[in-house]
């Protein structure tokens, strides 16, 4: 009932971002130089499927209804049809997410569990000289291009020592079911998942770092301390369990810049997943597409936001809702 | 489907053996195929499977870079009216539609017909066509409205794309091609059948057993939608397949590598389109031959082609490419390089070195093809070392080809054809030609062609269009570079590839696997 | 903000942040000398394709027979003119409208904050990707794009610095001279509020490089400038014949990137030296065996201090937050220790439990909790490679925290903490046992045991207060240390925990040390008062005595202070100066500077501990003359 009451709130919230995100992407569209209908259509389009297009976002009516059109397209789920493909461009997106997702999801707990470990227990000795290594260990993780760390890695392990597969999720004529695919995936994933979550691990050791050192220094820490505690017991039950929280919601306000690295990685191990889709987009020029990930990618964004918030409220008998 | 799925597995696991009677073939291509019925538009993942499902009346294959610009698939041979305005095609025997029913002249009138009817894009090849008439089963008379040689060449490129004939039985009823069952459930005659389609995994052909040419060595034919080179690359690597087909050719420096391996076979196919350069000739200042000709000489043929090309393209120094062996006029060639003449042409022309050391912009554009890109990048700097300040500007595709057709463009990069009929000279030169974006505009150029098409005798053709690449090459309108090669390769002991020598005359079509034989076969 | 100078100083000092500092510098003087260099032009295709490094090409050639080096230089060009060039724009407009925004407040505000949260939800690369993919690829764009995408950063950075300027002095001054808002905005709100924006502005440039690169990669960076990301998307189809294309590039890009992140680290580090040490776990320190001729007596005080010294480290300074205090406590007895904040009472109360910070050190003294040695020497006793102190915390020796302060974990109910610290104490009880443990003090206490699931801010502060007592008993200990317990609390509830506090204390014959800078409070609830300043008891009595007969002109003071005998100290009006903090080594008494009273003896000489009557000493000359001459009577 709490939760329900604070859900429906954020959702309040978020929905003008959601609007500014639409709009921002109208905007866009009409700015640029070039006819809307042959950005939406494709240059090569013919005729009939060019007026489909004019009368699908009724371009021959005024801005302002065309606005409202467009964003009751979107709300609805319409995100317009790729050019390249003929298809929905949402049913497109779709297609691609779960390997995103694999990818994604799997370099996040990696980085994220690691990173936190790591940042936990250096954050027991600020301003030591582990710390001051590690510090500038992580920010220079993050510093890396991921995909140019792709590349070094393809350079090393695919093309040099031969050991694992350069680029794509299976292999071709691969098993097509069972345990045998899952291992084959999992072969194809160890490099791309290598890429991502080495430089997202900068991010997490810091932050698990900065935010346990804050919880350390916290009264309650003391009172654990003075109670017998050992310290392994008083970092992680009350520093990590604390920290978490920050933690978390900078992992949602972060996302963004994670599901960039995902995209460029995907394009370096040719993942075929959102990001690559949007590589594939931008050599065709299939805007729609482009669109259509951007406000994907956006609402995503926002969504792990909001979600963030309310696993928070939930996490924090604090938080009042 | 269990069984053709476990079959498949068996066959999968085994597969390096190669000693199993079944022989699949997986065949990668860059796009997935929008539809399966191939007629009623352009759709490059299509023409790949639906070329090796349907047969044609007259087809060309990669056999046109050794002198065939057509041959009969469906027409054993075909005679033409002294006056060059009736073709008389003669269909094989006891040809059959995959369902069994025999195939008849009617297939092919249907089919032509409803092209013309429905404006397919197979039409614009047969838009000179007055009457088409099926006198028994086995001939359909085709009538010119004027005299064309370019007719059947046209046809037989054209028919790889978008000239399939469909089984009038089971499309009579449909509205147009692009409606009902068989849209994506063809069935032809040609040499597969179509089996069934994962849409974005695969397209699964069975060998045709009746086919009129004989069974395929290959039992089974699979296409691959692999939009990525590196993939495709790595599953070549590591022989998921034996074959990679031009369109994910390796950068050309590791050729060396590649044809140091005994279990390779790296192929180069030429073609008979060049790689050039298109000036803009209303637009200053390129609308100056001087100018036109200074760049000409500004061109190091060599130096690009060991910069961009491993050294292994061949220079393009005729309006022509050497696979038209008996069109090429080897008297005249382009200006030779020669930087000091080409800046003494530019200071003649009005455009001396200012005091950046550069005399005039150019942008130079061209289509999103690896090879162009390579071109143009060693260009700007050729063109900035007798002082244009010459800058990229790429589009893609489409914007490019927009910008073209709009003539807003200074230099690009093009793709001339000259096959397999010299007429294409008409189509990228000619007044108002389609092609033609350079603007290059020459009566007596234009009355020569149109001469040129209607004369039965070759030799005869040959002296007109040799005179026409004199004016070319006085003109300037275009400069050519390379004869356009194609890179592709096979694993060791394959034979037959569309690209291979072996495949020529026998492929049917720019994509067909009828020709291919495993090793030991 | 720092002056720049002192920061610079600051950051050379810190070896990371020098060496960064100096490849910034570095990167950008090959950036702007580039041409100046000698290279071979960076397009020039004059040499052999694919040369690995070595010889006349250190990095090696490219495709086209171009020198990588030369190409990796002028692409620091290239990466610094985006970084910069994205960097101040967005500051610019960041530091415009969060100027605004913080300024002048209201519906500005509101719109403008709105805005800056909406960006920050907006996947920025998508939408700078979006904008370069519809209106094609220069660097101009490229830059305008990312500080379009990066403007709020900055924005709401200056909103916050302009919102907590506003109300300093000399921008009210400013002001009301009759300076115009803009002037004074310009003039003084931007010049004092951009450190944090520079320091963003580092990490700002870094995430620019890298999202040109990104572009770059995708193909969508500029097609005529040499950038990183550009020679790596070229070298990629060249990776298995010639990698180092794509390496150097690469390498470039993270120096110069880790390089202007780790300054910007430096930067903050600089500008908030707290933030690195905060936090982290006890550090070890030296222990001690215990004394070899340590045999239990039947009856010996409960805790004995003797010359207990504890000292700070911040900085260079070292400060003696307690500065030799030795005091004795018999078993039920009940010790106030009063003094004004920093007076090291605090620290006095946690160096007996050894629950010191970091940066303190014991440097000599001994403690014996029921006559075994816990501190000796200034060094923690350890017995078979466990600290005594820990078999006694809790179980023994509690204390009481101020509850108002995060006494409590804020996440987990408070049933949960006390079952913990019970069985942590107990292995052997389960669950059911603690919890009824805890329902035995609730009652104890008086709070209504259902309160027992709730989360600590669930509860009022008194009663939090009463849950933090309640905490500290649940193991039955001998000695509690309560610090501060009722401070931040209202009057009415004070008396009722102090009240109840000396009840417990009496019913379970506890030994109490209360910490509070309250006389009242004091006075109420113990028998006996020790005095602090400046990290020595300098007066010590019976409650009684000291309120009678206070002997130390400090005592006095505070007595004087109090309006009445209860009720929160104020500040001490009547004593001139500021309380003291003993860093250097003291002549005299400590007191003097402040002493109404002090002679030339006192400013010479440390005054000796001057026995008066049982139990009672003062550390004053004068000691003697006022004990003999009682306080007029307070209320």
């Amino acid at each position: 009932m709490r939760l329900r009451r604070y859900f429906i709130h954020r959702l309040l919230q978020v929905l003008p971002v959601a609007l500014i995100i639409i709009v921002i992407n109208f905007l866009l569209i009409h700015l640029a130089p070039g006819d809307v209908s042959i950005l939406l259509a494709g240059e090569d389009a013919d005729p009939a499927y060019m007026a489909a297009v004019r009368e699908r976002y009724g371009l021959d009516k005024s801005f302002f209804d065309q606005l409202i059109a467009y964003l009751g397209q979107i709300l609805q789920g319409d995100l317009g049809i790729s050019y390249r493909t003929r298809e929905p461009v949402f049913d497109v997106l779709m297609e691609r997410v779960p390997a995103t997702l694999l990818l994604a999801g799997t370099s996040l707990v990696i980085a994220a569990v690691l990173g936190t470990w790591i940042g936990t227990a250096i954050a027991r000795r600020p301003g030591s000289l582990a710390d001051t290594v590690v510090a500038t260990f992580s920010i220079s993780l993050f510093s890396i291009p991921v995909f140019w760390l792709g590349l070094m890695l393809i350079l090393f392990f695919a093309v040099q020592l031969r050991w694992l597969p350069s680029s794509g999720m299976i292999s071709i004529g691969g098993p097509r079911d069972g345990f045998a695919r899952i291992m084959d995936i999992v072969w194809h994933m160890i490099l791309p998942v290598a890429a991502l979550s080495t430089v997202w691990l900068g991010q997490y050791i810091r932050l698990a770092r900065t935010s346990v050192a804050e919880v350390l220094s916290e009264s309650y820490v003391t009172t654990a301390r003075s109670i017998g505690f050992s310290e392994p017991y008083v970092l992680f039950h009350h520093g990590l369990r604390n920290a978490l929280l920050p933690i978390v919601t900078v992992l949602g306000l972060e996302l963004g810049l994670l599901l960039t690295g995902a995209v460029l990685t995907e394009t370096v191990f040719s993942w075929p997943g959102l990001g690559r889709l949007i590589y594939e987009a931008i050599l065709a020029r299939d805007t729609p597409i482009i669109m259509g990930a951007f406000i994907v990618m956006s609402f995503t964004v926002m969504l792990a936001s909001l979600a963030t918030d309310i696993a928070y409220a939930a996490l924090d008998p604090r938080v009042s809702l | 489907m269990l069984y053709k799925k476990s079959v498949l597995a068996a066959f999968l696991l085994t597969w390096p053996l190669s000693a199993l009677a079944q022989t699949t073939l997986i065949v990668p291509q860059l796009d997935e195929a929008r539809t399966l019925s191939p007629d009623p538009a352009a759709d490059t993942g299509g023409y790949a499977p639906t070329s090796n499902i349907y047969s044609h009346l007259v087809v060309m294959d990669w056999g046109v870079v050794a002198g065939t610009p057509a041959y009969g698939d469906l027409a054993k041979t075909w005679d033409i009216s002294p006056d060059g305005k009736v073709y008389t095609f003669h269909l094989r025997p006891n040809v059959k539609w995959h369902d069994g029913k025999p195939l008849t002249s009617a297939d092919v009138k249907f089919t032509y017909d409803r092209m013309i009817e429905k404006k397919y894009p197979y039409a614009a090849f047969l838009r000179n066509v007055a009457t088409i008439e099926t006198p028994d089963d086995q001939t359909v008379v085709i009538t010119l409205k004027s005299v064309d040689m370019s007719f059947v060449p046209m046809m037989a490129q054209a028919a790889g794309w978008t000239g399939k004939i469909y089984p009038q039985h089971l499309w009579k009823d449909q509205p147009g091609f692009d409606t009902g069952p068989y849209v994506n459930a063809p069935v032809g005659s040609g040499p597969f059948k179509f089996v069934r389609w994962d849409r974005g995994s695969s397209i699964e052909l069975a060998a045709n057993p009746d086919y009129f040419l004989g069974k395929p060595s290959i039992d089974r034919l699979i296409f691959r939608p692999i939009p990525d080179t590196n993939v495709a690359r790595a599953e070549f690597d590591a022989e998921q397949y034996p074959h990679l087909p031009y369109d994910y050719a390796p950068p050309l420096a590791e050729v060396a590598a590649l044809q140091a391996d005994p279990s390779i076979q790296v192929t180069f196919t030429p073609s008979h389109y060049s790689r050039d350069i298109q000036l803009n000739t209303q637009r200053e200042p390129f609308s100056n031959l001087k100018v036109r000709e200074a760049i000409a000489a500004a061109i190091d043929r060599d130096a690009m082609s060991r910069l961009g090309f491993a050294g292994l393209w061949k220079p393009a120094i005729h309006a022509n490419v050497d696979t038209q062996k008996q069109w090429i006029n080897t008297d005249v060639r382009f200006p030779a390089f020669d930087k000091k003449r080409a800046e003494a042409l530019l200071d003649e022309a009005g455009y001396p070195r200012g005091a950046n050391g550069m005399r005039f912009a150019a942008k130079v554009t061209g289509p999103s093809y690896s090879d162009c890109k390579a071109i143009n990048e060693v260009l700007v700097q050729q063109l900035r070392d007798v002082g244009i300040d010459a800058k990229l500007e790429q589009f893609d595709q489409s914007t490019w080809f927009r910008r073209m057709q709009e003539k807003n463009f200074d230099i690009s990069c093009y793709f001339t054809r000259y096959g397999p009929d010299p007429d294409a000279y008409r189509e990228h030169f000619g007044t108002g030609g389609q092609r033609n974006f350079m603007g290059y505009s020459n009566p007596q150029f234009d009355e020569l062609g149109a001469r040129a098409v209607t004369l039965t005798n070759e030799a005869d053709r040959a002296k007109l269009y040799k005179e026409m690449q004199v004016m070319l090459i006085r003109d300037l309108p275009y400069i050519n570079l390379f004869n356009e090669q194609k890179t592709s390769l096979a694993r060791a002991k394959w034979t037959g590839f569309p690209l291979q020598e072996s495949g020529y005359d026998k492929s049917v079509t720019w994509f067909g696997y009828f020709a291919v034989k495993p090793p030991g076969k | 903000m720092l002056a720049p100078r002192r920061l610079l100083t600051l950051l050379l000092q810190n070896p990371t942040s020098a060496a960064s500092l100096f490849l910034v510098l570095f990167a950008l003087a090959i950036a702007i000398l580039a041409p100046f260099l000698g290279l071979p032009d960076p397009g020039q295709m004059a040499a052999k394709p694919y040369l690995p490094p070595g010889g006349e090409h250190w990095l090696g050639t490219d495709n086209f027979g171009r020198d990588v080096l030369s190409r990796v230089i002028w692409g620091t060009r290239v990466a610094l003119l985006v970084a910069v060039g994205s960097a101040a724009l967005s500051i610019l407009v960041g530091v415009i409208a969060g100027s605004l925004a913080g300024y002048y407040g209201g519906w500005l505000d509101s719109v403008l904050s709105r805005t800056f949260d909406v960006f920050l939800l907006i996947p920025t690369f998508f939408l700078v990707l979006l904008i370069v993919a519809l209106f094609g690829s220069s660097l101009t764009l490229v830059m305008i794009a990312i500080a379009l995408t990066a403007w709020p950063r900055s924005a709401r950075i200056m909103r916050s610095q302009v919102l907590s300027l506003k109300s300093r002095v000399y921008v009210q001054a400013a002001l009301a001279s009759g300076a115009s808002s803009s002037q004074t905005i310009v003039k003084h709100i931007v010049p004092n509020g951009i450190g944090p924006i520079i320091t963003d502005g580092t990490i700002l440039m870094g995430l620019a490089i890298l999202t040109e690169a990104g572009l770059s990669f995708l193909g969508l960076g500029d097609q005529n400038s040499v950038s990183w990301g550009r020679m790596i998307f070229e070298g990629q189809r060249q990776l298995r014949l010639a990698p180092w294309i794509s390496i150097a590039p690469g390498v470039a890009m993270l120096i110069l990137v880790a390089s202007l992140n780790l300054l910007g680290d430096g930067i903050n580090h600089a500008l908030n030296p707290q933030m690195r040490s905060r936090g982290g776990a006890p550090r070890r320190r030296p222990t001690a065996a215990p004394p070899a001729d340590e045999s239990p007596r039947p009856v010996s005080p409960i805790i004995e201090v003797d010359n207990l010294r504890l000292t700070y480290s911040v900085g260079t300074r070292r400060i003696h937050a307690v500065d030799g205090v030795s005091f004795t406590l018999p078993r039920g007895a009940s010790l106030g220790i009063v003094g004004e904040s920093g007076c090291g009472k605090s620290s006095l109360g946690s160096a007996l439990l050894q629950t010191i910070p970091n940066n303190a050190d014991f440097t000599g003294g001994t403690v014996r909790f029921d006559g075994q040695s816990i501190l000796r020497d200034g060094k923690p006793v350890s017995e078979r490679g466990r600290l005594r102190i820990q078999a006694l915390r809790w179980s023994r020796i509690s204390t009481i925290f101020q509850s108002s302060m995060n006494a409590l974990n804020p996440v987990t109910t408070i049933r949960k903490q006390m079952v913990a610290a019970y069985r942590l104490h107990r292995p052997k009880a389960g669950d059911a046992e603690a919890t009824a443990r805890v329902a035995e003090v609730f009652d104890l206490i008086g709070i209504p045991r259902h309160r027992m699931n709730a989360y600590p801010h669930q509860l009022s502060g008194g009663m939090r207060q009463r849950t933090m007592i309640a905490l500290s008993l649940i193991l039955e200990p001998d000695l509690v240390i309560a610090d501060e317990p009722t401070t931040a609390l209202d009057m009415l509830i004070q008396d009722q925990i102090l009240a109840e506090i000396d009840k417990l204390r009496r019913r379970l014959n506890l030994t109490l040390i209360l910490v509070s800078h309250d006389m009242g409070a004091v006075a109420e609830t113990c028998e006996m008062v020790a005095v602090m300043y400046a990290g020595r008891i300098v007066e010590m009595a019976p409650t009684a005595v000291i309120f009678g007969n206070p002997s130390h002109p400090y005592t006095r003071a505070l007595i004087d202070a109090l309006p009445s005998l209860r009720g929160p100290m104020k500040t001490l009006a009547t004593l001139p100066g500021e309380a003291f903090q003993p860093t250097e080594t003291i002549v005299g008494c400590r007191f003097a500077p402040r002493c109404r009273h002090a002679t030339d003896l006192c400013r010479t000489e440390a005054p000796p501990s001057v026995a008066l009557s049982s139990g009672h000493t003062a550390e004053c000359h004068y000691a003697r003359a006022f004990a003999a001459e009682p306080l007029r009577e307070h209320a």
